[in-house]
């Protein structure tokens, strides 16, 4: 093998001989700034063979102060001093960094030289500092440094300090208190006696160390100790990830102070032997060893943890053998994939297997813990697994329903199967389960509301007004029960008046008033009972629903709007509520109206939703003074209010004539394209008539969908992008075609596979391959639409045959 | 996340009784105005075992590896207050540099 050669680099005192005085100078500086100290000694060294000391002298002692503390940095503290040694040459007096090497190097007697020399010169603050030096390293001998002056400092609180902190080693905290007290303030031993005040206030008063701590300077002599306090007052997580950069003594110091037992230090260095973040074998290993002191029961939990962690890599079947079998059916339910319908199946196997393990292949006694654990997995599989298949839905409720019988005591899952059934809408099953509830917790305000709650859905406003009143007994602020109180007392009273009772319909509504929360409720009904008046032809009724109506809207239009919504819930049609109380709607509202009009509908909107599929005929006479204020123009946010709105109250007609006119203003707003599509989309469902796209519609949508993209219009990007969705076939509720015709569309497809040229078929295949079939369909009728009949298609006569 | 008996020093058999007993104590060492992480961590422990739902919940469905200080704790746990002076020569150590 070819032996490497050192190449030696060419010296620059060769190089810099030739040059002339400044140019060594500068070069001498040049390498001192970019940190090349050894270069810059050699540079200021030659300089100094034939030029007066002022032009080197001071970037030379620069120049070994650099090397110095390089060498220092990298541990080579016998090289760091020779530096220093020829630094010192130049020097007046030494240095105390040097004398602080001098003493790490354990060269006490030179140390006190220096020490000496410096004393002389006056400069108190290099003294201090030197002093402080010599005090630490005096306190970590076993015995006192011989040769100080009986009156030096150092020497003299030298005795108090080492009483101190030997007292403090042993716990006796008076004697520490005793020696600290004789110590000056202005001690060498002074950030001592800070550092030992501070861990006097351990463990209770944390806050004082710390600020005692703060006062101990980052150079400070007695620093590695006060570093070592500190660590002392990290969380224990914060400490446990400390400690392994913190160094060994600083780490021992640190664990006995917080309690450490010697177990504890030693498996904490068994856990941290193959790096300060163990993984989970190395922690399996360590568990595993020491089973015994952790527990089998804690140790096997763990296990399976860590297993799962890590799961499938690593895992032998030697470690799954080893667990117990509770455990291991854990492990095995955790881990069994549930990525399609057959793994869910696997799923639910793998849980029903832990099952039959806790209980045993036994029905579990109700209320137990096991029976708690099967109820728990029963929630957990409905949680977890995905249940659109409605056969697999099935099964899981009816486990569900069995956590009835199993906990017969946990409200929570009385509540959770009511909530389900009544998000199904199977409030038949939901009576059920609130009936069982109520049986057994008859004062339960959850109960009590979930029953109020299925009595509204079920139109038991009776019923509902009085669970409403057993609510409001045991939670007299439960906003929901007051709010569903006075909701079912206005519904019962609509139904009265349907069923030609007024008498008991004023009653109810009398009631309503009095459970009102709001103003606004308080004017509804009384506005409503106003209406009833006006029917039963009280005289002064018309005044009052005015009175009422002004009110509620405050502005002419919202005010006819507010009688006319009140109206409808007693029955009455739009023109024959604004005739009965002499409205007039013709005039156009200002914009303030306007704005009062959507507010008030926006109000409503909780209420009126039930008949939502009403509203175009409730608001229809409204259009044309509405449209006509709407035609605006109006600021972007008026039309964004209105269209979203509108989009909720189903009143597709208007909603539609709002959405095109704010595309005439805003074209370039991509929100009112949607919006357009919506309420098409909305007024066919209505008509139940199928809804039809051209090219053009589609054309649009997309390039609204990519300039809501482009301006960062990410919720009108994802609605947009969702319609398309459904068009290309990624979701088959929007299909483009009706259903009669399906068949000739098949046909059609055929006829395309089998006949068209290769261009057109390339085309097909991409357009399926991207939007599947229905996306086919769609390019299909678009092809047939937009261009004559294809050449290649075989006569009629020829396709049936 | 700590495995939560530890962090609340219960055991797992321990009642909701207790469990709000140490909850109560554990907050009393580390109140949210001075400690917010600490507060947190022993909120969210309570609130993972405080029923027996919760805790047979944890038993079956958590499936949180255990850390360092788990098994540190569960193996040796610190004495509260049971802080251990170090022997001078440590000191001593710290003081010549030797970190």
């Amino acid at each position: 093998m070819a032996r490497k050669r050192n190449k030696k680099p060419s010296s620059p005192n060769k190089v810099a001989s030739s040059l002339s005085a400044d140019a060594i100078q500068s070069l001498g500086y040049e390498a001192l700034a970019e940190g090349k100290y050894r270069d810059a000694i050699n540079h200021f060294k030659t300089l100094a063979k034939i030029e007066p000391e002022a032009c080197w002298q001071q970037g030379l002692l620069e120049a070994y102060e650099g090397r110095a503390q390089v060498l220092e940095a990298k541990g080579m503290l016998k090289e760091a001093l020779a530096i220093r040694e020829n630094r010192r040459r130049f020097e007046s007096s030494p240095d105390p960094r040097y004398i602080a090497l001098l003493l790490r190097l354990g060269r006490i007697p030179d140390a006190l030289t220096a020490y000496t020399a410096l004393s002389q010169t006056g400069d108190t603050r290099s003294l201090a500092q030197v002093r402080s030096l010599i005090a630490a390293i005096d306190l970590s001998r076993d015995t006192p440094i011989e040769g100080l002056p009986a009156d030096d400092p150092v020497y003299v609180d030298g005795v108090h300090a080492r009483h101190a902190l030997a007292a403090w080693c042993r716990g006796d905290d008076e004697q520490v208190a005793q020696h600290l007290k004789a110590i000056p303030f202005r001690s060498p031993y002074r950030d001592l006696t800070l550092i030992l005040k501070a861990m006097l206030c351990l463990p209770q008063d944390c806050g004082k160390t710390s600020a005692l701590l703060d006062k101990i300077a980052a150079d400070s002599a007695f620093a590695p100790l006060a570093d070592a306090a500190r660590l002392v007052l990290l969380p224990e997580a914060d400490f446990i990830a400390a400690l392994p950069n913190a160094g060994e003594q600083s780490a021992r110091f640190a664990m006995n102070l917080r309690g450490w037992s010697p177990e504890r230090q030693s498996l904490w260095r068994e856990l941290i032997r193959r790096g300060p973040e163990p993984g989970p074998a190395h922690l399996m290993d360590v568990i595993e060893k020491h089973r015994q002191m952790l527990g089998d029961t804690w140790a096997n939990q763990k296990l399976i943890r860590l297993i799962h962690a890590q799961w499938p890599a690593k895992v032998t079947p030697a470690i799954l053998k080893a667990l117990p079998s509770y455990e291991s059916f854990i492990l095995k339910a955790w881990t069994t994939p549930r990525f399609d319908f057959h793994d869910q199946e696997d799923a639910l196997c793998a849980w029903e297997n832990l099952i039959n393990v806790i209980t045993s292949g036994k029905k579990p006694k109700p209320g137990t813990p096991d029976a708690l654990r099967v109820a728990l997995i029963h929630r957990h599989l409905f949680e977890t697994l995905d249940l659109s298949d409605s056969d697999f839905r099935k099964a899981i409720e009816v486990l569900l329903q069995k956590n009835l019988e199993l906990v017969p005591d946990e409200i929570e899952e009385h509540s959770f199967l009511i909530q389900y059934y009544q998000e199904k809408k199977d409030i038949k099953v939901a009576r059920r389960i609130v009936e069982q509830g109520l049986a057994r917790w008859p004062e339960n305000v959850t109960m009590l509301n979930a029953a109020l709650d299925i009595a509204i859905a079920t139109k038991a406003y009776k019923k509902a007004a009085t669970l409403a009143r057993r609510i409001l007994e045991r939670d007299p602020i439960n906003r929901h029960a007051a709010q569903s109180l006075f909701d079912a007392h206005l519904a019962h009273a609509t139904k009265q008046v349907k069923k030609n009772r007024p008498d008991l319909a004023f009653k109810e509504m009398e009631t309503a008033i009095e459970w009102a929360r709001t103003s606004q409720d308080k004017d509804r009904a009384m506005l409503m009972r106003a209406l009833l008046q006006v029917l039963n032809e009280t005289p002064g009724a018309i005044e009052e629903v005015r009175v009422r109506a002004h009110r509620l809207g405050q502005t002419p239009l919202a005010s006819a709007l507010a009688v006319v919504l009140q109206g409808s819930r007693l029955g009455l049609k739009t023109q024959h509520t604004l005739s009965l109380v002499g409205m007039d709607i013709e005039r156009v509202p200002d914009p303030d109206d306007l704005m009062r009009c959507r507010d008030l509908l926006q109000d409503n909107m909780q209420r009126i939703s039930a008949q939502s599929l009403q509203m175009t005929d409730i608001l229809q006479p409204f259009h044309k003074p509405l449209i006509k204020a709407i035609q605006g123009p109006l600021p972007y946010q008026d039309y964004e209010c209105w269209c979203e709105l509108l989009s909720r109250t189903k009143d597709a007609v208007l909603y539609l004539m709002v959405a095109r006119i704010a595309v005439d203003h805003y074209p370039d707003k991509p929100l009112f394209v949607f919006h357009e599509y919506r309420a098409r989309q909305i007024q066919t469902e209505i008509h139940r008539a199928h809804f039809w796209l051209d090219d053009d519609d589609v054309e649009r949508l997309e390039t609204a969908h990519s300039l809501a993209r482009s301006q960062g219009d990410i919720r009108t990007a994802q609605r947009l992008s969702d319609i398309l969705d459904a068009l290309y076939g990624f979701d088959s509720s929007a299909s483009l075609l009706p259903d009669d015709i399906e068949d000739t569309v098949d046909l059609m497809i055929q006829v395309f596979y089998d006949h068209a040229p290769l261009n057109i078929l390339r085309q097909m295949q991409d357009v399926e391959k991207r939007h599947g079939y229905p996306g086919l369909v769609n390019w299909v009728i678009n092809y047939m639409a937009h261009n004559p009949p294809p050449s290649w298609i075989p006569p009629l006569d020829q396709l049936d045959s | 996340m700590r495995d939560p008996f530890l962090l609340l020093n219960v055991s797992p058999q321990a009642d909701d009784n207790t469990i709000h007993h140490a909850y109560l104590h554990a907050v009393k060492a580390c109140p949210p105005e001075r400690d917010p992480v600490g507060f947190d961590a022993v909120r969210q422990a309570y609130e993972r075992i405080r029923s027996q739902r919760q805790r047979l919940a944890y038993e079956l469905f958590d499936t949180t590896p255990p850390g360092i200080q788990d098994i540190l704790d569960q193996a040796c746990p610190v004495n509260e207050g049971g802080t251990r002076r170090p022997d001078l020569a440590l000191c001593q150590a710290l003081l010549r540099g030797e970190r």
